[in-house]
């Protein structure tokens, strides 16, 4: 039974989640680019969110340069990857960076957005196993 | 660890150490994908098919050879195909090149696409 | 061996980035020809600075483009990254689509509309 406001209806913390829709498809998101240098980083990050808006599973992997991306870690008076990449781990994206790379750049996980998994190649292939697409951004 | 019953198609358009982390970071993970149980092909497409130059020596420049990779991949049982008009393109002869791979046309890419479940762009 | 059942009747290409820069967008496109000429629907999504590959009698990717949109392919623009480059809408190819909700139809086509799918 839910509890109620003072108006009868839910307080926001007694609100039911409302239920994800499952689409029953699993998207992955190889990103090979870091932020900034192109928007590759911000389409990436806000294509995963928007599929997992609607329904998706998704799962990111940072490759390469894209180890960069949970790099960019505050909040910033402009709208930025970093932020559309925290958005969407908070939505329920899994997100993953490849280990090799981002010890190339001396990124530990102690540097990046929490939530982010450093991880070896065969992260990826996990992600691959279990996808009905993949798409790669890179330039 | 379960075997990854995938297909994967890797099209690789950079091919220098100019652009070293592509190619050198492409070919990584082909083997990855193939030491994991999957199949895979390179496709070496525009500034891609750079990687088949024989002779390649970057020492003095600190890397790695790409060729060290790709000899991996050729071990592993991992197939190369290149487009054979960039490779005209670029000045390139048979006799530049690694023998370890088939030239195609460009018409013959639907098919490749067709092959694979997945098509991964460096 | 691994025989993954792949035929596939449609095609998306999505382009990032302007012809002129380098030859990956007319690949893409040719690509798609080649698609269509067998039979296979095709889709273009273009965003980000690939954008301008829908300025009409710009050159070739778009003259390639406009001819597959002739011949049934779809094309989709991203209205925001159309009006983030000042792209002149009265000079597009005709037939294209500006989208709104960028990602949303960029999902729903990757995910739903395309069985395959280009990125350059």
């Amino acid at each position: 039974m839910l509890n109620s406001g003072s108006q009868g209806n839910p307080t926001p913390s007694t609100r039911p989640k409302k239920m994800k829709k499952d689409m029953g498809k699993t998207l992955t998101i190889l990103l090979l680019r870091g932020p900034y240098i192109s928007e590759y980083a911000d389409l990436a990050a806000n294509m995963a969110l928007k599929a997992r808006k609607m329904g998706y599973k998704v799962n990111m992997f940072l490759y390469l340069d894209g180890a960069w991306l949970p790099h960019v870690k505050t909040d910033k008076e402009y709208s930025n990857a970093g932020e559309w990449l925290r958005w969407a781990i908070k939505k329920g994206v899994t997100v993953k960076a490849c280990h090799r790379c981002s010890e190339a750049r001396d990124l530990t996980e102690d540097d990046i957005i929490p939530g982010v998994e450093i991880s070896g190649l065969y992260g990826f292939l996990d992600m691959l196993a279990e996808s009905d697409k993949v798409i790669t951004f890179t330039g | 660890m379960a075997s990854l019953n995938k297909k994967v198609l890797i099209s690789l358009v950079h091919g220098t150490y100019g652009h070293q982390d592509d190619g050198f970071g492409a070919v990584q993970l082909a083997n990855a994908i193939l030491a994991r149980g999957g199949e895979c092909t390179l496709f070496l497409r525009s500034d891609g098919v750079y990687i088949l130059v024989k002779g390649q020596d970057p020492n003095d420049l600190g890397l790695p050879s790409n060729l060290d990779e790709l000899a991996d991949f050729i071990e592993l049982g991992g197939v190369i195909k290149a487009d054979r008009a960039a490779v005209k393109e670029r000045g390139l002869l048979a006799t530049d090149l690694i023998e370890d791979h088939e030239l195609i046309e460009w018409d013959d890419v639907l098919g490749l696409l067709e092959e694979h479940d997945f098509c991964l762009t460096f | 061996m691994i025989e993954p059942d792949n035929k596939f009747d449609s095609l998306g290409i999505i382009i990032a980035r302007t012809s002129i820069m380098t030859g990956n967008a007319r690949q893409a496109v040719d690509f798609g020809m080649g698609a269509a000429k067998k039979g296979k629907s095709v889709g273009i999504f273009l965003i980000s600075d690939g954008v301008w590959n829908a300025l009409n009698d710009s050159g070739n990717v778009s003259d390639i483009i406009g001819q597959l949109v002739n011949d049934g392919a779809k094309l989709y623009i991203s209205d925001e990254h159309a009006r983030a480059a000042g792209f002149p809408k009265d000079r597009v190819i005709e037939g294209a689509e500006f989208i709104e909700d960028t990602y949303k139809v960029l999902v729903n086509s990757v995910m739903e509309e395309w069985d395959k799918v280009i990125i350059c």
